[in-house]
């Protein structure tokens, strides 16, 4: 396995009185994609507002290329090169589709810089440019909401459901845009669509009730029937 | 074409029942009135609509982004205007010609809003953002004090803000015959349809459309304005790009307050300064932001324009009476008519669009 990205070291997350995540110990390895299992309420989207510092962590480390991200605030913890993609995607629908990508400029020149190979990836960002984000279909939406984390020089991408609600076509097309990512980006993807996340993850992790209960190779998981039985039928 | 046009209005449905309603109010005041009567009426609505929404496209903003419902503003739109007197009347103030006087003491009006609202923000508000209930006595509360604190300050009576030199000559050549002459003999007033209006009013009305103008470009051109637009939508969504919300918060605050206070200065020459003028127009501001809907500029400023003009007419009314088809004699009205208008405006408004006409937030 190469060198850890990022590493979380027993975190609790509370919301509200709600202990959610309870001493979570995950590894992220530097330029693969690593999957977050786990059924509903399991706790992998708190995990990744957690690492985002949307939800402040309670004790525990965060650690994020040898340095503690649990003290930052949100926007420095982006500006130290992480993306995000939410679930619901979150692109702000009053925007055009230009200016979606244009607010996740961090430096000068960031979008200029990007945009080619965003277009690429995305043609059809490119064709609604000037529309606003709420006349966009939902495949869309979830290209801009992907574009818009990679505008930044991010060295790592959060990415949750990012299948939720889409046509197996569409879903067909980010398993191909997140596969090109994994070249130059290192991925945690939170899904619930089992198919999509060994399609592309090449380790995974599970949650349940907020507890890590088993990590690994997807390889491994995946030609192991038995083991991808008893743990889908806990996914 | 017709489909074209069809589209356009589904679209622009807020702005065609604005237009809609002005276009109803301006016929109804050409029926009733002379011509040059209506004019002075309409550019009397304008004057106080200007003003309106200085004051209204703060509270919007700092409403649409930070959900922060602020009634502290009143109180900067009138520490404005006595700050910005202050300087105007001062013996510092008196060493200058009277037009760089009033330029300065609208800067001193917008600077000091500015400040005591980035204050107010980062000292007072922020530590309360997730307690709404909190911010409005804290800003109620904030009201009180520094309303005291003027008192101390300047005493009970009001105070007369001298219209500048530039607006204020008074030759025998006076009122100008048109704008092109009153930009050579500066008269107080200039003849519309050859009814005198106040020359300084106008000002005022250029200053809310510089003002509106400033703003648009602001939100639409620039990448603060992108900036401020999605936080409108998704504040966290903006800081999780890498975007220090909390400092364009205090940003987005000072432009607001500094936009009332720069509002209160303006306003003095007409209004005076004095202790009432805090609440008036933090009712008015209020209520064209309702009307237009919270958190939308464009919604304040129809809000604003709306109630200017209901006020201008309703007051014209109560000079004139109300005359109706039917009627042998005009009604006279109270005063008080014209001072409701604006806040029956609202309730229509509410019954027929409870968020307003431009707004999307509950």
């Amino acid at each position: 396995m190469s060198k850890d990205l990022l590493r979380l070291q027993g975190v609790n997350t509370f919301i509200g009185q709600s202990h959610i995540l309870q001493g979570v110990d995950l590894r992220v390895p530097e330029g693969h994609i690593t999957a977050l299992l786990g059924r509903n309420g399991a706790g992998k989207t708190t995990t990744l507002r957690s690492i985002m510092g949307l939800w402040r962590v309670r004790s525990g480390q965060i650690v994020f290329d040898g340095a503690r991200l649990e003290a930052l605030p949100t926007h420095e913890i982006a500006a130290r090169g992480l993306g995000y993609v939410p679930e619901h995607r979150a692109i702000f629908r009053d925007l055009s589709v230009y200016e979606n990508l244009q607010i996740a400029e961090r430096k000068r020149g960031d979008l200029e810089r990007a945009l080619p190979n965003l277009y690429a990836l995305f043609p059809d960002l490119k064709r609604f440019e000037a529309r606003a984000g709420r006349h966009l279909s939902g495949g869309q939406q979830q290209m801009l909401a992907i574009a818009r984390a990679m505008v930044a020089e991010n060295r790592l991408l959060l990415v949750d459901e990012p299948s939720e609600g889409l046509a197996p076509i569409i879903v067909g097309a980010i398993v191909d845009a997140l596969r090109q990512l994994k070249q130059h980006m290192t991925v945690l993807l939170v899904e619930q669509n089992f198919r999509m996340a060994a399609a592309l993850a090449d380790y995974y992790c599970i949650l349940d009730e907020g507890r890590v209960v088993q990590a690994g190779d997807m390889a491994e998981l995946v030609a192991d029937s038995a083991l991808t039985a008893r743990l889908l039928g806990a996914v | 074409m017709t489909q074209i046009f069809r589209m356009w209005v589904a679209k622009q449905r807020a702005t065609v029942v604005t237009l809609l309603i002005v276009a109803l109010a301006v016929m109804a005041l050409f029926a009733r009135f002379e011509a040059k009567v209506a004019v002075s009426v309409l550019l009397s609505g304008l004057t106080l609509g200007a003003i309106y929404f200085l004051v209204s496209s703060g509270l919007s903003l700092i409403f649409g982004l930070m959900d922060v419902l602020n009634f502290a503003h009143g109180l900067l739109f009138m520490a404005g205007a006595y700050l910005g007197y202050a300087f105007y009347a001062s013996g510092f103030g008196q060493a200058l010609d009277s037009n760089l006087r009033f330029a300065i003491a609208i800067l001193v009006g917008g600077a000091s809003g500015a400040l005591l609202g980035a204050i107010m923000e980062w000292a007072l508000i922020r530590p309360l953002y997730k307690r709404p209930i909190y911010q409005v006595l804290l800003t109620l509360g904030l009201t009180f004090v520094g309303t005291e604190i003027i008192k101390a300050i300047w005493g009970t009576i009001g105070y007369f803000m001298n219209i500048p030199a530039f607006f204020n000559a008074n030759t025998p050549n006076c009122p100008s015959p048109s704008l092109f002459d009153f930009l050579s003999d500066h008269c107080s007033s200039i003849l519309i349809l050859g009814r005198p209006f106040p020359s300084y009013r106008l000002f005022v009305i250029l200053f809310g459309v510089l003002a509106f103008a400033g703003m648009m470009i602001l939100l639409q051109k620039t990448r603060i304005g992108i900036i401020i637009r999605a936080g409108v939508q998704d504040a966290e969504m903006v800081q999780a790009l890498g975007v220090n919300v909390r400092r364009v918060f205090t940003g987005v605050f000072a432009l607001g307050t500094g936009l009332a206070g720069m509002g209160g200065v303006i306003a003095a020459p007409i209004i005076g300064v004095n202790l009432a003028m805090g609440q008036e127009f933090l009712l008015q501001g209020f209520i064209a932001v309702v009307i237009g809907g919270m958190g939308s500029l464009v919604g304040a400023t129809a809000g604003a324009l709306l109630l200017g003009l209901a006020r201008a007419i309703g007051d014209q009314l109560v000079l004139g009476g109300l005359q109706l088809p039917w009627m042998e004699q005009a009604i006279s009205l109270s005063p008080s008519i014209a001072r409701a208008s604006t806040v029956l405006i609202m309730a229509l408004v509410l019954l027929l669009r409870p968020s307003g006409l431009f707004g999307k937030k509950d």
